[in-house]
């Protein structure tokens, strides 16, 4: 199934996703606004979501994407593990037809 | 020489951005001094952020029928409506030990000398974090930077005269971006110094320039040799190259 959800929490930018899934993320797109240091980062996260099982909890998900931001001494701005959740969890409960 | 100005010029989207990234390499790599770049974008230009979606940010249709380049850039940040009448854009690139440190006090520090230049001409604006500048809500100013090998590379633009119709006929604005807004019409969220200052456009450019040069010992000079080949194969192999400008 192929799904897509626009996010933009107070204070934040916008986070689109394009999604493609069954019960798990089979591909990611993180596009919108916001800014990533280095901007490398959003192809990172983006591998590192594909394959996660969308069974897993919010508090999961944030772990994962939180490691890849760790891991690379990357900083966000305008855009959070929370904004990009809550863009999956939308995609991914209104299907395009 | 603390700091090197580059003359005004006008030039296609791809150009400028070819420019600011060759100018960001250089610096970084220790060959040229901290920047200052005032121009502006000839014909009218889209430019994109870095991780924006450009078929969903942009009416690429619409772009191609009025004769309106299109491109991404390397900063992250939103859709630009560049029009080649109506707006300054400027660039500082530095060493990152130039700047205030951290990318948050580095748009809060470019937004002060805007504002200060935009005080000096009679407007009265404020910074509207993450990277705009407002007037009475609306905004006049966008900024956007990126960071290569300890260099910083902040550019943004400075609204002279909107032409709100031309601009939100090649932008695509979502209801969900203007969510948290409390002015719900995108057209209603964007001003110019033209409607809130006699200033002609000169002398923004002018107060842009005295407030980005103020207190720094600064001479102007030109692109080096290398850094205008570097530009020419950027702009060739990159910012005109639709792989790069639809990779999203």
């Amino acid at each position: 199934m192929e799904g897509y959800a626009e996010k933009k929490l107070p204070g934040e930018k916008l986070v689109c996703i394009d999604i493609i899934y069954s019960d798990r993320i089979e591909k990611l797109r993180i596009t919108g606004d916001f800014f990533m240091h280095p901007e490398g980062l959003v192809v990172d996260l983006e591998k590192a979501l594909e394959g996660v099982p969308l069974s897993m909890n919010d508090m999961e998900l944030r772990d994962i994407i939180t490691n890849v931001v760790t891991s690379r001494n990357a900083e966000m701005i305008g855009i959070s593990a929370k904004g990009i959740i809550t863009a999956i969890r939308d995609a991914t409960s209104r299907q395009v037809l | 020489m603390e700091l090197r100005t580059l003359p005004y010029s006008s030039n296609s989207a791809y150009a400028n951005m070819a420019i600011d990234h060759s100018i960001l390499e250089s610096v970084s790599e220790g060959d040229s001094h901290m920047t200052l770049r005032l121009y502006s974008w000839k014909p009218s230009a889209v430019s994109i952020g870095r991780f924006q979606s450009l078929r969903k940010e942009v009416n690429v249709e619409q772009c191609k029928v009025a004769g309106i380049d299109l491109v991404r850039r390397m900063t992250g940040g939103g859709a630009v409506y560049h029009d080649s009448e109506g707006e300054i854009t400027y660039s500082l690139i530095a060493k990152e030990e130039e700047l205030p440190q951290g990318v948050q006090k580095c748009y809060r520090y470019a937004a002060s000398m805007i504002i200060d230049a935009l005080g000096s001409i009679g407007v009265k604006a404020e910074y509207a974090p993450i990277n705009d500048i407002v007037v009475d809500g609306r905004k006049i100013s966008g900024n956007a930077q990126t960071r290569r090998e300890g260099a910083v590379l902040i550019h943004g633009t400075v609204i002279y005269k909107a032409d709100v119709k031309k601009m939100f006929s090649v932008l695509n604005v979502s209801k969900e971006k203007l969510s948290d807004k409390t002015i719900n019409s995108a057209e209603d969220r964007i001003t110019d110094v033209q409607t809130n200052s006699h200033a002609s456009i000169g002398e923004l450019r002018e107060a842009l320039f005295n407030s980005f040069t103020r207190g720094r010992v600064w001479k102007e000079m030109p692109l080096t040799k290398e850094e205008k080949e570097r530009s020419l194969e950027l702009e060739e192999t990159v910012y005109k190259n639709e792989e790069w400008n639809f990779n999203r």
